[in-house]
């Protein structure tokens, strides 16, 4: 499996978007930070430079990577990554070779996660450096440090999840806009039971528990009783998304 | 001789439309079968069962002595092929393409990727971005990924589109001289009949998934009737002795022109007889039977072949 996923790391990788979006969130995440002190735009953004900056700043710039902006992502390079080369007919090229539809398809997950969770890691490097840009020594502080570590790491989790859930969509719909259409439909959910007060159904939905990390618990530490319940979760869906991408690839007539 | 391929009985439903039914077919080292047939008659279909891209619903397939059923990695490791449009990753020249899915085996010789290029006329154009290649050369591409790994079976989905006239019979040409000197076998599915008749050994034609016609390509075109188109005066008459003449059947007749299948007679005994019955010979002509024609009858394409 591994010259495998070498290949579909090597064409991941090989995308041009990749590198236009992350530079292009530098400079968002860097006009950010020198912006954000301003009066203007803390009465435009209804916040706080002494809760959001310094040593904040980085876990403030997650939220808006892991809530909105990741998740488009994900799913523009994973359609790429499935439904486009589906569409191509290169997606069963590798079976052509001798490959089994479960190499394939675990290999394509495996990427897939690794990608994530590097541009999770990704994001803290440029937010932390656009940080220490602006605010200089003041960002290290060792409490705000290893807290929004943490939250980063299970950021990092929960898209990985996300990401097999986007796998998921990627080869029951076999098409690129009704991907993006269930993502979407996704994080209309998410927003619509977060800030509900069903409580069976936010003990169970995976992104009531990204919600809880990053907002009930913005800039303070989360308690293990809070990070437990949301990685058993996690881990479930995981599971669950993994298998099906493996049951469903195995029915696939291409 | 050991068989490379052994299809039995194949079939395939998708929701209620039959696409392939009860097709068999066996070849030998170094054969080359045509799959023939009209849009939607059942090839790619085949093709793709065969390759393991489409489930079947009935049948069996023994790939050189390996059940696909019980061991398709090893059974497919033996087939290289290229079906639908040649489709590789655009941002990458024709060497990196290849190259990527070389990795996959695990004994492929350095330099193979090259002779393989060489081999099919791209040696050249080997550091050239396949998003800047004609189709003909993707075609040739196709082809030469198909033969990584040295497979004993090469299946082709109608390669020849796309290509221009010399770029068809450049492709024949390597088909036929792999054939010849690798003893692979092929199996392409096409709609270019005249080329399929020159360069195959075996001829499949499917028609609404079932098969009509099979057989090797010498053996169906022989047997086929001749067919004789003349013209004779004394219409009346040359109709009434022709409908009463043995060893041969009246197919059409329009005005003095008249078409006759000589079924057991040959052209020298029947012109012999329309003499011996004063008939007056204005124009005649013998055509045999080619692919073409008998594939349009089988498939109810025309009614009637006129050359």
């Amino acid at each position: 499996m591994y010259p495998l996923t070498k290949l579909y790391a090597q064409k991941m990788f090989r995308l041009k978007l990749i590198y236009i979006f992350f530079a292009c969130f530098f400079t968002a995440s860097f006009f950010y930070a020198f912006l954000i002190s301003t009066p203007q735009m803390e009465e435009l953004l209804n916040i706080n430079i002494r809760i959001v900056g310094r040593e904040n700043f980085p876990e403030f710039m997650m939220r808006f990577y892991v809530g909105t902006v990741g998740i488009l992502f994900n799913v523009f390079l994973l359609t790429l990554f499935i439904c486009e080369e589906d569409r191509s007919k290169i997606l069963y090229q590798p079976l052509l070779h001798g490959e089994s539809r479960n190499r394939m398809i675990q290999s394509k997950a495996y990427v897939s996660i690794s990608m994530s969770i590097i541009f999770v890691l990704l994001t803290a490097i440029i937010n932390y450096t656009t940080a220490f840009m602006r605010w200089g020594y003041k960002i290290f502080e060792t409490t705000a440090i290893i807290r929004t570590i943490e939250k980063y790491l299970l950021s990092g989790i929960y898209m990985s999840c996300i990401t097999l859930g986007i796998i998921v969509l990627c080869i029951c719909t076999r098409n690129t806009w009704k991907t993006i259409l269930g993502v979407i439909i996704y994080m209309l959910i998410d927003a619509f039971i977060s800030n509900s007060n069903i409580l069976f159904l936010q003990k169970i939905w995976i992104g009531y528990y990204l919600n809880l990390w990053t907002f009930s618990y913005e800039y303070q530490k989360i308690p293990l009783k809070e990070i437990l319940p949301g990685i058993f979760v996690m881990a479930l869906y995981g599971i669950i998304f993994y298998q099906i991408s493996l049951c469903r690839t195995e029915k696939i007539d291409f | 001789m050991e068989k490379i391929i052994t299809v039995e009985n194949l079939r395939k439903v998708y929701k209620k439309e039959t696409a392939v039914e009860n097709v068999c077919f066996e070849l030998m080292p170094g054969n080359i079968m045509g799959l023939l047939g009209t849009n939607g008659a059942g090839k790619t279909t085949t093709l793709k069962m065969i390759t393991n891209l489409c489930s079947k619903d009935k049948g069996k397939i023994v790939i050189d002595d390996i059940s696909l059923d019980s061991n398709p990695g090893l059974a497919l490791s033996k087939v290289g092929a290229a079906l639908d449009t040649p489709s590789f990753y655009q941002e990458l020249t024709a060497r990196e393409n290849i190259e990527c899915f070389a990795h996959l085996y695990k004994n492929i010789p350095n330099g193979q990727v090259m002779e393989l290029l060489d081999y099919v006329g791209l040696s050249t154009q080997a550091e050239k971005k396949v998003k800047k290649f004609s189709l003909g050369m993707k075609q040739r591409l196709a082809l030469a990924r198909a033969m990584l790994g040295q497979p004993k079976l090469i299946i082709l989905d109608e390669p020849a589109n796309g290509l221009d006239p010399q770029g068809q019979i450049n492709l024949y040409r390597l088909i036929c001289d792999m054939a010849k000197d690798k003893k692979t076998t092929f199996i392409v599915s096409s709609h270019q009949l005249h080329d399929m008749e020159k360069f195959c050994t075996d001829i499949l034609i499917l028609n609404k998934g079932k098969s009509i016609l099979q057989g090797k390509t010498d053996e169906i075109l022989s047997e086929t009737t001749n067919i004789v188109d003349c013209i004779l005066e004394e219409t009346e008459v040359a109709c009434n002795v022709l409908s009463h003449f043995q060893g041969i059947s009246l197919t059409s007749h329009k005005g003095n022109q008249f078409t006759v299948k000589l079924e057991s007679i040959c052209l020298d005994e029947f012109i012999k007889k329309l003499i011996e019955n004063n008939l007056h010979i204005c124009y005649l002509s013998m055509r045999k039977n080619s692919l073409q024609d008998l594939f349009l009858k089988l498939t109810g394409g025309v009614k009637q072949c006129i050359h």
